[in-house]
């Protein structure tokens, strides 16, 4: 059993809507977190937004916004303070992998745009550095050494409602959908190495929950989504297949049985072993906008 | 008795025309060939002072069109850095006639691709553009893989191109004695290693910048017979020159072939035009007002006089345009609802 004081064992998990999912997961033993003294910290939408880094503290600039971290929270938490946790999850987090993948896609399929690799790492950093909650996270591991591990909103799903609609995926990027593995796991690779450079392990959408290019799985939906149109929001078993997989980053996941997946402790390493991560040489290196 | 001086517009006499209404007042600089409208793709390219007309064109709704477009989500200045939305391709400057004909024989496979790599600190610089990449790319493959797309852009552009604005910015360039190939830069400045024995400096003169500039029309109509080709001259003195002389007079020598090749191909031509940017600028009339106190590098006070004359003077011959409407971005209809389900997973799993 941690101990409830000890920071090295306390995990803040943090995020959007897509906290929901996880919390999901974790309740019905996906995912073990047992060896953290964890708790959840997040707010929808509107309200996530309001999270803001202030005198070096995490906080929430709107009242009625900081009700909704408290609710949450469980616990009435309304700000936190880096140090009191060694280990942070982020979850979504308004980091739209749909929208990175579908811009890339688009340039190389429809109009076979080229781009170095300096370029790419830029463009990946500049993608990810838009969310404050992603430049909160990085102020985490940069400043406190925090180990901190991101998992980015996942692909779109399919099939739940028509993506041609006027201003929808397919209508803003239709040749996204000529992705082939080795496609997704370049981008997959530009993301998971930008993260790196900031000090934090970004976790990829395991690769066989993909379909269509560049959708998730209908399988994996958030149960009702049909009904409701959620094409965002995903299972318990889809992100506790995220945060089980091992730390491949882009690494193909093959023969994984969504309904039953290994509860496996989750490591939080920085990715030291991750051979997607860039060493002293890479060419990252103009640093992205700060919190 | 009548003579051709009688009845002159006052823009035919220095006094009315310059004199007495002063700088700020002038017009009439430019009695342009063909009108240039808002739907017209336009295309840019070649020294500093050209990346300034295609963001004017842009910000006043003309469709200047970039064919190399930088990666997604890369900020302004990142892309910028990297040669991306300067021009209309990433060739990054080209100072010289002679510079864009080479960039066009090797995107219309009419030159074998240059071998010629520059090699600094572990990293690769393209000859034909090596401030493109500021950190030099990683290997080679992957300087030829982006020169390869520059080129497709290129051709893009070309072919679908209604009007190319090409700013002519010096005679001097160096090239190399062995290959031929032009540089963009002296060896050894930015990267390479200079050589004495390979590397020679050409100081272009009036007869051959006119026969670049002619093959250049001529390689251009071929491509594209509809399009209509705007010279300017870039007003931005030399930084150095190599030819031995004072970097003034060599300016003044630089400028005067340029102005008067362009001016040359304006008459020869009938979809070739001049545009008098260069005029505006430098002409003793403005007193040097538009110039930084290095008394090089033009202000932007300069840039939107130049627009000024460029859109009233079009506007005059051809008559007011219409500006498309902006378009308005879709945006998915349902954002609302969606701000419900989000609510709704986080009440399932934190409400319960």
């Amino acid at each position: 059993m941690p101990s409830p004081a000890d920071p090295a064992h306390r995990l803040c998990i943090i995020g959007d809507s897509h906290l929901g999912s996880l919390r999901l997961a974790i309740d019905e033993g996906r995912v073990d977190l047992s060896a953290y003294d964890y708790e959840y910290w997040g707010a929808t939408g509107a309200d996530f937004r309001a999270m803001w880094l202030k005198n070096g503290k995490i906080i929430v600039r709107k009242p009625e916004s900081r009700e909704k971290f408290a609710a949450i929270n469980g616990n009435g938490r309304t700000e936190i303070d880096p140090g009191e946790f060694q280990n942070y999850l982020f979850c979504g987090c308004r980091v739209d992998t749909s929208e990175f993948f579908g811009q890339h896609l688009q340039r190389q399929f429809a109009d076979k745009a080229w781009y170095s690799t300096a370029t790419l790492d830029l463009s990946a950093r500049a993608f990810l550095a838009h969310s404050r909650a992603y430049r909160i996270a990085a102020y985490l591991a940069r400043e406190h050494g925090a180990n901190v591990t991101f998992i980015p909103t996942p692909l779109t799903t399919a099939d739940i409602v028509d993506q041609t609609q006027p201003g929808w995926f397919l209508d803003l990027y239709p040749a996204a959908v000529q992705a082939q593995a080795a496609d997704r796991a370049a981008l997959w690779r530009l993301l998971v190495r930008a993260a790196a450079f900031d000090g934090i392990r970004l976790l990829n959408q395991p690769e066989s929950t993909v379909t269509q290019g560049v959708f998730t799985e209908s399988a994996y939906a958030r149960a009702g989504s049909h009904e409701t149109g959620d094409s965002d929001h995903k299972s318990p078993a889809f992100v506790a297949m995220t945060l089980n997989q091992t730390p491949t980053g882009a690494t193909p996941q093959t023969g994984t049985n969504p309904a039953a997946p290994p509860p496996i402790t989750i490591g939080f390493q920085t990715g030291a072993e991750n051979p997607l991560l860039p060493g002293p040489d890479s060419p990252i290196s103009s640093a992205t906008s700060g919190v | 008795m009548p003579h051709p001086y009688n009845d002159l517009p006052s823009s035919g006499y220095w006094r009315t025309g310059v004199a007495d209404v002063g700088p700020h007042q002038l017009s009439e600089l430019w009695t342009p060939k063909f009108a240039i409208r808002p739907k017209d793709v336009v295309v840019t390219a070649g020294s500093c002072f050209a990346q300034h007309i295609g963001k004017a064109l842009s910000d006043e709704g003309y469709a200047w069109t970039d064919f190399e477009p930088a990666p997604p989500f890369l900020s302004d200045q990142d892309a910028r850095d990297h040669g991306y939305g300067v021009f209309s391709f990433r060739t990054g400057n080209i100072y010289t006639v002679s510079m864009l004909l080479q960039w066009l024989r090797l995107a219309f496979d009419q030159m074998d691709p240059p071998e010629e790599v520059w090699v600094k600190d572990g990293r690769y610089y393209d000859p034909m553009r090596p401030a493109i990449e500021p950190n030099g790319f990683a290997d080679p493959g992957e300087l030829q893989a982006a020169r390869d797309a520059t080129c497709q852009s290129l051709r893009r552009a070309i072919r679908n191109a209604d009007v190319f604005i090409f700013t002519l910015g010096l005679t001097e360039h160096w090239t190399n004695s062995q290959s031929g190939l032009e540089y963009a830069l002296c060896p050894g400045t930015l990267a390479g290693t200079f050589d004495a024995e390979q590397h020679q400096f050409v100081n272009a003169n009036a007869g051959t910048v006119t026969r670049d500039l002619t093959r250049l029309i001529r390689f251009l109509r071929t491509e594209n017979r509809n399009l209509r080709l705007l010279l300017t001259v870039s007003p931005v003195p030399l930084t150095a020159t190599a030819s031995g002389q004072h970097v003034l007079t060599a300016t003044s020598y630089s400028k005067s072939v340029l102005r008067a090749a362009a001016g040359m191909a304006a008459q020869d031509f009938k979809r070739v035009d001049y545009f008098p940017s260069y005029e505006i600028i430098t002409h003793p009339i403005f007193r040097g007002m538009f110039y930084a106190p290095n008394m090089r590098s033009v202000d932007p006070a300069g840039v939107r006089t130049v627009m000024h004359h460029f859109f009233s003077d079009q506007h005059r011959v051809f008559g007011p345009v219409s500006r498309p409407a902006p378009r308005n971005a879709a945006l998915p209809s349902d954002r609302k609802a969606a701000d419900i389900r989000c609510e709704e997973v986080m009440l399932d799993a934190f409400a319960r």
